[in-house]
C-alpha cells in the first residue's frame, strides 16, 4: 500500500559515508515527528529506471528535504554531482506544474553555510533555506523545527527533545547492530529505518504536557 | 457524607498516590497529563527480519534500562 501523501517526506541528499551521520539524524527526526521517510535509497527493483522511481517517490510526498551542500568534485571523476539540485528542481517543478495535491508541496533546502548557495544556485532564493554547518545535531533540530512549523502538528516537540532521544538511540544502536551481526556502516537504509521505527515504538514519548518545549 | 462514601474517597486518594503503577513516591512531583506521538513509518523488507530487530532491541534495552525522562 502506498504511504499517505500528506505524511510522506522525500529526503534528497548525498548518500556517501561523509554525509551518513547527517542523513541518519534527519531520517530519525522525520520518523520521530510521526512522518514517513521516502528516498531514492529505498528502491531495490533494478528493473525500473532510476529517474522513474524518483519521480514516483517525489509525486507521493507532500514534504521535501533537499540538501544541496555537496558541491565538491567527486574524487574519482573530478566532477561535481548534480543529482541533488536536479531532484530539487523536479520537486519544485511538480509543485509549480502539478495537479491540485502537488501544489500543496512544501520543501526545506539545507546548505552547509547560510548564504553559500547564492554562489552556485541563486535561482532558489526565496525558498526555505537553512544551514546545518555540516553538523548532524543541528540538521536534526532544523528538520524538526521545520516539520513542526509547516505541518502545524502540535504533537511535534522542539528539536531538543528529539535530539535527546536520538542520543539515547545512538547509545543503543551499536549493541543492536552487534546482535544483528552488522556493523553500523553496513546497515542498509531500510534496515536503519526499520530499527529506528521499532525502537521508537518500543520507547514511546511520554512527556508531561507542562514541560516547556524549545 | 455517609461512611461508605468517605471510605471510597479515601481509597481513591490512596490509589492516586500509587498511580501510575506505583512509579512515583508520595512526595515526588508527577506530570499532570501525558501524550504519546504516533510512529507511522512502515516496516519494509530489509536485509534483516523484523523479529530479529525486535529481539535485538529488547535485548539491548534489557541491559540498558531507559529512564524515559521520568
Amino acid at each position: 500500500m502506498e504511504p499517505e501523501y500528506s505524511k510522506s517526506v522525500f529526503i534528497n541528499c548525498p548518500f556517501d559515508e561523509e554525509y551518513l551521520s547527517i542523513f541518519r539524524a534527519i531520517t530519525f527526526a522525520v520518523i520521530d515527528c510521526g512522518f514517513i521517510v521516502r528516498c531514492a535509497n529505498e528502491m531495490s527493483d533494478s528493473s525500473e529506471v532510476r529517474i522513474d522511481k524518483i519521480v514516483k517517490i517525489i509525486s507521493a510526498c507532500k514534504y521535501g528535504i533537499h540538501d544541496i551542500s555537496r558541491t565538491e568534485s567527486d574524487i574519482e571523476t573530478n566532477l561535481p554531482r548534480f543529482n541533488m539540485p536536479f531532484e530539487l528542481g523536479m520537486f519544485l517543478g511538480a509543485k509549480r506544474f502539478g495537479k491540485s495535491d502537488q501544489k500543496t508541496k512544501v520543501c526545506l533546502v539545507l546548505e552547509r553555510e547560510r548564504y553559500r548557495y547564492h554562489a552556485f544556485i541563486s535561482d532558489i532564493a526565496g525558498q526555505d533555506i537553512k544551514s546545518h554547518d555540516s553538523n548532524d545535531s543541528k540538521a536534526l533540530r532544523v528538520v524538526t523545527d521545520w516539520l513542526r512549523n509547516v505541518s502545524g502538528r502540535k504533537t511535534i516537540p522542539g528539536g531538543t527533545e528529539i535530539l535527546e532521544r536520538y542520543h539515547l538511540f545512538n547509545l543503543q544502536l551499536p549493541g543492536v547492530c552487534e546482535e544483528l551481526r552488522l556493523t553500523i556502516e553496513e546497515m542498509a537504509f531500510l534496515d536503519y529505518t526499520n530499527i529506528v521505527s521499532i525502537w521508537l515504538r518500543d520507547n514511546p514519548l511520554l512527556h508531561p504536557e507542562s514541560t516547556s518545549r524549545g | 457524607m455517609t461512611k461508605s462514601k468517605a471510605n471510597v474517597k479515601e481509597k481513591s486518594q490512596e490509589d492516586r498516590i500509587k498511580s501510575p503503577k506505583g512509579m512515583y513516591n508520595e512526595n515526588e512531583e508527577r506530570p499532570t497529563s501525558r501524550r504519546k506521538r504516533k510512529i507511522i513509518m512502515p516496516i519494509r523488507k530489509g536485509t534483516v527480519s523484523e523479529s530479529a530487530i525486535r529481539k535485538a532491541i529488547r535485548k539491548v534495552m534489557a541491559n540498558q534500562p531507559v529512564s524515559n525522562g521520568t
